[in-house]
């Protein structure tokens, strides 16, 4: 006991683990965001297009050689476990053969509708700690793609660090991964 | 999947799972208590607040008499998701024959605080008005004073639905009787440390 006022107790990432293995939450969705459990709502087609149609374009922008997870644990730290519905890493799936998860990617995508404010803050300030150098929201409710780029430290964010770069783009236009800027996605083809 | 979660929430931990993790040794090395659905681990302990304990469940044994239990910092079994540890609750009985349950409802609820007023004020009354405690007391250590909540009432914006109507604050010189033990009375200075 250090504290002096009760608090929440904060689960680790050793402990999401073994509750996970337990079957705690079995038929939930659920993700370790900073020591807590938060849990989320079934998903919908509308959402679940949207991640198919971005799966498909990542997969042909970084071609062989990438793996495109598809709703994959990351794990960032010791109190954060989060699902994204995309992430890209090097090498091929084959590669992959032992047990745990990437702790970052090369791209990370959310997909959002109900998420939306849940996927802007706090998981950009999460992946901006990852030194995820690329994370995009695919924002279904204003049919637009927001980039962040150029994670940089800021302490008044949850996790002190925060996207420098937020650029927002329409229907029409085009967007290059970091990793993989020979290829050219129109924002358009993300959207279901 | 819940289909009544529409947006990202924490995730709420029943009665039933909560008790279950403790059978599993989840919480060997803690104090903790479920609070509408959340595991709170408790804060460390200073002596005046002790004492406060000490003093007040002296003064309540006597009030009571035998055929009652007061109980310090045990676990009270309050709805789908909480699971509290007031400082101190009185039922009626004896601790002997005890078994392996949890008491679901008390005669009279005390905290003591002083760090903790807030929480004890507005969360943990609404909790503890909705979990049909109809005598509520919070030793207040930074006033030196004893707020007395009774009369719970529904009220939905509460955080747990309910709410105390009368609140009533007594000095150390006031004398307060327990609403179970109207025979009984206490001068809230016996209170204090």
């Amino acid at each position: 006991m250090e504290t002096t006022e009760p608090w929440p107790l904060r689960w680790s990432l050793k402990d999401y683990y073994r509750l996970c293995h337990e079957e705690w939450f079995l038929e939930r969705r659920v993700q370790l965001i900073a020591g807590a459990i938060w849990e989320f709502g079934p998903s919908h087609n509308y959402h679940d297009a949207g991640v198919t149609l971005t799966q498909d374009e990542l997969r042909k922008a970084f071609g062989e050689g990438y793996w495109v997870r598809v709703h994959g644990s990351l794990d960032v730290s010791d109190s954060s476990v989060p699902d994204p519905d995309l992430a890209v890493i090097a090498g091929s799936p084959r590669q992959y053969r032992t047990q745990g998860n990437p702790e970052t990617a090369l791209l990370v995508v959310e997909v959002s509708e109900a998420t939306l404010w849940f996927d802007r803050d706090p998981k950009a300030s999460l992946y901006a700690s990852a030194k995820v150098a690329d994370y995009w929201i695919v924002n279904l409710v204003q049919r637009q793609l927001e980039l962040y780029r150029d994670p940089v430290a800021d302490s008044t964010q949850l996790f002190g660090f925060r996207y420098n770069s937020r650029p927002i783009l329409d229907p029409p236009d085009t967007v290059s991964p970091l990793a993989a800027p020979q290829a050219s996605i129109t924002v358009a083809d993300l959207l279901p | 999947m819940d289909p009544t979660i529409t947006t990202p929430r924490p995730h709420r931990w029943t009665r039933e799972e909560f008790l279950q993790m403790i059978d599993l040794g989840w919480f060997h090395d803690k104090r903790v208590e479920l609070i509408g659905g959340e595991v709170i681990e408790m804060a460390a302990q200073f002596d005046l607040h002790l004492a406060a304990i000490t003093a007040t469940a002296d003064a309540l044994r006597l009030a009571f008499g035998s055929g009652y239990w007061v109980r310090a910092q045990g676990s009270l079994d309050l709805s789908p998701h909480s699971i509290p540890s007031p400082d101190l609750a009185v039922v009626p009985g004896s601790h002997r024959g005890a078994g392996r349950t949890i008491a679901q409802s008390a005669l009279l609820v005390v905290e003591v605080s002083d760090t903790t007023l807030a929480d004890d004020r507005y969360h943990k009354a609404s909790l503890y008005a909705a979990g049909g405690i109809t005598d509520y007391w919070i030793v207040n250590l930074v006033q030196r004073q004893l707020e007395v909540y009774r009369d719970p009432v529904a009220d939905g914006t509460q955080l747990f639905g309910f709410r105390y109507n009368s609140r009533t604050i007594l000095d150390p010189s006031d004398k307060v009787s327990p609403l179970a033990a109207p025979q009984a009375s206490i001068t809230v200075a016996d209170l204090l440390p």
